[in-house]
């Protein structure tokens, strides 16, 4: 295919506007006191959306994977990285060890369901 | 630098670059995930016609993922201008909830840096990672710390995007099991980062979140299920007395 590149750069600017703005305008409203005349209730469903963001993106992130014909054993594999991370959390602490030893546990049992 | 930060200067040895350089460390766990998926961009752009140096470009302007891949895809199917623009904007209006959940905690003790520093590298990951480790860095050293985070993921992003732009034929033969092993790295930080945070959030919340994107991705695209599974954990969470306990 023959793209323009011209084209593809003035596309790719709109699009790195449009979502600088999506992160920046938020900031701005909230550095402006625009929060402050929230109620208490909305304070604390913004307070929220920090936890329930990861829970949505784990579920978002995790569901091409389980969303196949044969989903047990993938589930199954992703079950066991999770232990895995769980664990490891547990003697460590942190994040970056837990993430690499669910990885590790992960791919093992990607190659071994490949043998 | 603030008198009121004895972690990390006493674990470096001080200085105003140590919180940046912490916020480096704490990007690897993003870089782990960043380096292959931007890889797969820059093989995904050359596919579809995008020249190599143009591939590394648009993710140095737009640094946004998920945006990314559908703004090639777009490209490659002769969608308009208009569509394109329009869609990936539409994906990333989740982010408008990010700055003002983050912003907070972010500057506890004032604001030394303009928003647009700020603002420029929010993607998920950075978010969902500042969000999980946060508490762990004294309010003074935030910014510098979240300064850091962004830019290792940023220049992780760029540089895995020029190696799979500049490699991609060779890349994309390497075996499958691999491929899909790093697909999983960025849940499995997900997951590492939710430990981190249900000791500060309500599980109920995080739980509704899960539950109504689960139910949302049977019939609607991620980001749109994503979307309305941080409105479930923000609905409860209003609906509910306060119990997050936000240090600041």
């Amino acid at each position: 295919m023959n793209l323009q590149q011209s084209h593809v750069f003035w596309v790719a600017l709109a699009c790195a506007v449009g979502t600088f703005a999506t992160r920046l305008w938020p900031m701005l409203w909230h550095s402006k006191g625009g929060a402050e005349a929230l109620s208490p209730g909305l304070h604390r469903a913004l307070a929220a959306l920090g936890p329930a963001a990861i829970g949505a993106l784990i579920v978002a992130s995790l569901w091409p994977q389980v969303a196949v014909a044969q989903p047990l054993v993938p589930t199954l594999r992703i079950l066991a990285a999770i232990a895995a991370i769980v664990l490891v959390r547990r003697c460590t602490g942190g994040t970056a060890l837990p993430t690499l030893a669910g990885v590790l546990v992960f791919g093992l049992l990607q190659y071994l369901a490949t043998l | 630098m603030s008198r009121s930060m004895p972690a990390i200067q006493n674990e470096k040895g001080g200085g105003a670059f140590a919180p940046f350089v912490r916020g480096l460390r704490d990007s690897m766990a993003i870089m782990l995930g960043y380096l292959p998926m931007a890889t797969s961009f820059g093989i995904a752009a050359i596919q579809v016609g995008v020249a190599p140096w143009m591939a590394v470009v648009i993710s140095i302007i737009t640094f946004t993922g998920a945006g990314q891949f559908v703004l090639v895809a777009l490209l490659g199917s002769g969608a308009s201008a208009w569509t394109i623009v329009t869609t990936v904007v539409l994906m990333n209006v989740r982010h408008l909830f990010y700055g003002p959940s983050l912003l907070p905690l972010l500057t506890a003790q004032g604001r030394r840096w303009p928003l647009p520093f700020l603002a420029a590298g929010l993607t998920d990951e950075v978010f969902a990672t500042a969000m999980g480790n946060i508490e762990r860095v004294p309010p003074a050293q935030r910014e510098r710390w979240y300064l850091g985070l962004q830019l290792g993921s940023y220049a992780s992003w760029v540089g895995g995007t020029a190696f799979g732009a500049l490699l991609g034929h060779e890349i994309s033969r390497q075996a499958q099991w691999l491929q899909i092993t790093l697909g999983f790295v960025l849940p499995a930080l997900f997951v590492s980062l939710l430990l981190e945070l249900l000791a500060h959030s309500r599980w109920q919340i995080v739980a509704a979140a899960m539950l109504v994107t689960a139910l949302l991705l049977l019939v609607l695209p991620a980001h749109w299920a994503m979307l309305g599974g941080m409105a479930a954990g923000g609905f409860v969470s209003a609906t509910r007395a306060p119990t997050i306990r936000i240090k600041t």
